[in-house]
């Protein structure tokens, strides 16, 4: 049986390139949600989505400039699809 | 029985949620109340495990209290789910008479309504139309005072 309690190695960021690559489980997370949060990160990063919309989706963060904090921006995403989807589903 | 582990490398804690006792729904609600401590992050198997990884703001955080509070308010919103699963028949109920009593209010305010009479036709709304041709106020005001001087 799969080890679910080892911490996620979901969210990578490249030092080259300041590129923060996050893998969502659209179970989870779904898809609208994930543009949508997408679309708020775009104002301070350059955002690209890809994967498969029925499994992972990839999502990758540019910092647009060194300001942003990109140690934490992928933890701050994950944060904002949970707010997301508190405001779809209305419990 | 739920379990955790915490990874002091990462400053995180990863909890074991059991999906058959507390649906998806109680999951997103409890992680909800940790967003403005802790970084939150999913996954499994909706049908067999789900891992909640809690990884803390604050390097000072106590990841083991995280994780047990995170259990308390697994338990607190199914109690909650469960109770307004229960109570909603009463809750719909509720509503429907606020909304056929506020109906009936309005039928009685409109069968007690009786128009007022208006002899000099002057009890109609004020619109451009109605004011094309009238003299502007200070005009009226002015003709006003003179016939009162005489």
């Amino acid at each position: 049986m799969k080890n679910v309690l080892r911490p996620m190695n979901n969210i990578n960021i490249d030092e080259k390139t300041k590129e923060v690559n996050i893998i969502v489980n659209t179970i989870f997370y779904p898809n609208e949600l994930i543009v949508k949060t997408g679309e708020i990160f775009k104002d301070f990063c350059y955002v690209r989505l890809g994967g498969d919309p029925e499994g992972c989706m990839l999502i990758s963060l540019t910092p647009k400039n060194e300001n942003v904090d990109n140690v934490n921006i992928g933890f701050e995403f994950m944060n904002h699809l949970l707010a997301g989807i508190k405001e779809i589903e209305g419990f | 029985m739920e379990k955790f582990e915490i990874d002091k490398e990462s400053n995180s804690v990863v909890i074991s949620v059991n999906p058959k006792i507390f649906p998806l729904e109680v999951i997103y609600s409890a992680a909800y109340v940790f967003l403005d401590k802790a970084y939150v992050m999913m996954d499994g198997n909706p049908q067999e495990n789900i891992a909640v990884q809690l990884k803390a703001k604050d390097n000072g955080e106590d990841l083991q209290s995280l994780a047990l509070e995170f259990n308390n308010e697994l338990v607190s919103y199914a109690v909650y789910v469960v109770q307004a699963a229960r109570t909603s028949e009463i809750r719909k109920a509720i509503v429907q008479r606020a909304l056929a009593t506020i109906e009936e209010y309005d039928i009685k305010l409109e069968d007690e309504f009786e128009p007022i009479e208006d002899p000099l036709g002057i009890a109609k709304p004020w619109t451009e139309e109605s004011a094309k041709g009238l003299k502007p106020i200070e005009e009226m005001k002015s003709e006003e005072c003179v016939k009162a001087d005489e």
